[in-house]
């Protein structure tokens, strides 16, 4: 499982999903253009994979100036 | 994968190809922003810069990385909030405006919708007959901002716009066919009025989700609400369009940019008036006899002496 922490959302998911960060970020409703991921409190590339024990933040790029 | 220096990258920068690591991240953005500023002649050592900041993201970086410039040129810097009256938006993103500053050791300035025009945004928007909370807001923020400015001698107005905004606001004025609006975009070359404080927008060639990583990596602390009234159904489109054709073709959204500033020596001459007039009521810089803020004030005015009655 991984968790997904949504910051906007103030939502915590648990996803079985094992692959790059750029594969989870539709299933939650964002793209590589309108999120910033960390992983396990450290911001990462969107094709650095995440999986079993991971804890991704999604950052939402867009918001007030 | 791992960036030149050789350091695991954290940022994947599509439109240049590279993967770049935090160290090497933060030194390209703030590369990025001082080429900005100086091949636009921005800011001068004899300028007093005002700063106008939310709270978000964009603004604090910008203050940020204003301060850190000072180190090498000698401008003065305070920071301008302005409180529009958005209960549970605004009281909430301010604090964060007034702890940045704090650390930095910026001056703040807040001024106020209620204390100066009479009425709060919240207040505004509760009338029943109305437009849309973002054209007041925007026009009451763009005056002020102004006059605030201007009477704390700022020489330049520092605006926290990013790449984003700004190609959505270039493709935006051209959908709507927007003319008039559409070469008004960049900076005023030449001097047209000494109401008008210029306005710089020294994050335009930087991404939005640039922002927001340098703002994590910088350890600066944003709000990232949206605020709470609805944005413009049309800008959202467009972004999500850019955003598609991004990630697809990384690059348009400078590309956009960049055909815009080739056009804009152009468009300037055509369209830019060699003075700028002053609102009759107010002073402040206006195209029309009565400028827009004073325009909605008599229109806020009226719809609210017509609520009373009702
Ligand atoms: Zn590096
Ligand atoms: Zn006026």
């Amino acid at each position: 499982m991984v968790r997904v922490v949504l910051l906007r959302e103030e939502q915590i998911l648990d996803l079985a999903y094992e692959g790059p960060a750029q594969g989870l970020l539709p299933l939650v409703g964002y793209s590589v253009e309108t999120a910033v991921v960390l992983c396990n409190g450290v911001p990462i590339e969107e094709e650095d994979e995440v999986g079993e024990g991971d804890e991704v933040r999604i950052l939402p790029v867009v918001s007030g100036g | 994968m791992q960036c030149s220096c050789g350091r695991k990258a954290v940022y994947h920068r599509r439109y240049s190809g590279q993967h770049l690591c935090a160290r090497c991240f933060r030194r390209m953005v703030e590369k990025k922003f001082m080429e900005t500023v100086r091949s636009n002649g921005f800011i001068a050592h004899t300028d007093t810069v005002a700063c106008g900041v939310s709270g978000g993201k964009d603004s604090l970086v910008l203050l940020h990385l204003l301060h850190g410039l000072q180190k090498k040129v000698r401008f003065s810097l305070f920071a301008l909030a302005i409180d529009e009256g958005i209960a549970g938006y605004r009281d909430r993103s301010l604090p964060y405006v007034t702890k940045a500053c704090e650390t930095l050791g910026v001056p703040l300035h807040v001024r106020s919708f209620k204390e100066s025009f009479g009425y709060a945004l919240d207040e505004v928007t509760a009338m029943k007959e109305r437009v849309g909370a973002c054209s007041y807001c925007g026009v009451f923020r763009r005056s002020l901002l102004n006059s605030a400015s201007r009477e704390l001698g700022a020489t330049k107005l520092a605006l926290g716009h990013n790449l984003d905004d700004e190609s959505q606001v270039i493709l935006m004025n051209m959908l709507r066919g927007d003319f008039a609006r559409f070469g008004r975009m960049g900076t005023y070359r030449k001097h047209v009025n000494d109401q008008f404080v210029p306005r710089i927008k020294p994050l335009r060639e930087i991404p939005e989700k640039e922002i927001v990583l340098y703002a994590v990596l910088a350890g600066i602390d944003f709000d990232f609400e949206e605020c709470p009234y609805a944005p413009e159904a049309f800008r959202d489109e467009v972004r999500q369009f850019l955003n598609t054709t991004e990630e697809g073709h990384p690059g348009t959204k400078h590309a956009l940019l960049r055909t815009y500033d080739k056009l804009y020596p152009f468009l300037n001459e055509a369209l830019q008036p060699s003075v700028l007039p002053s609102c009759e009521r107010c002073g402040e810089p206006s195209i029309r006899p009565l400028c827009k803020k004073c325009e909605l004030l008599d229109a806020i005015r009226d719809g609210l002496a017509r609520d009373d009655q009702s």
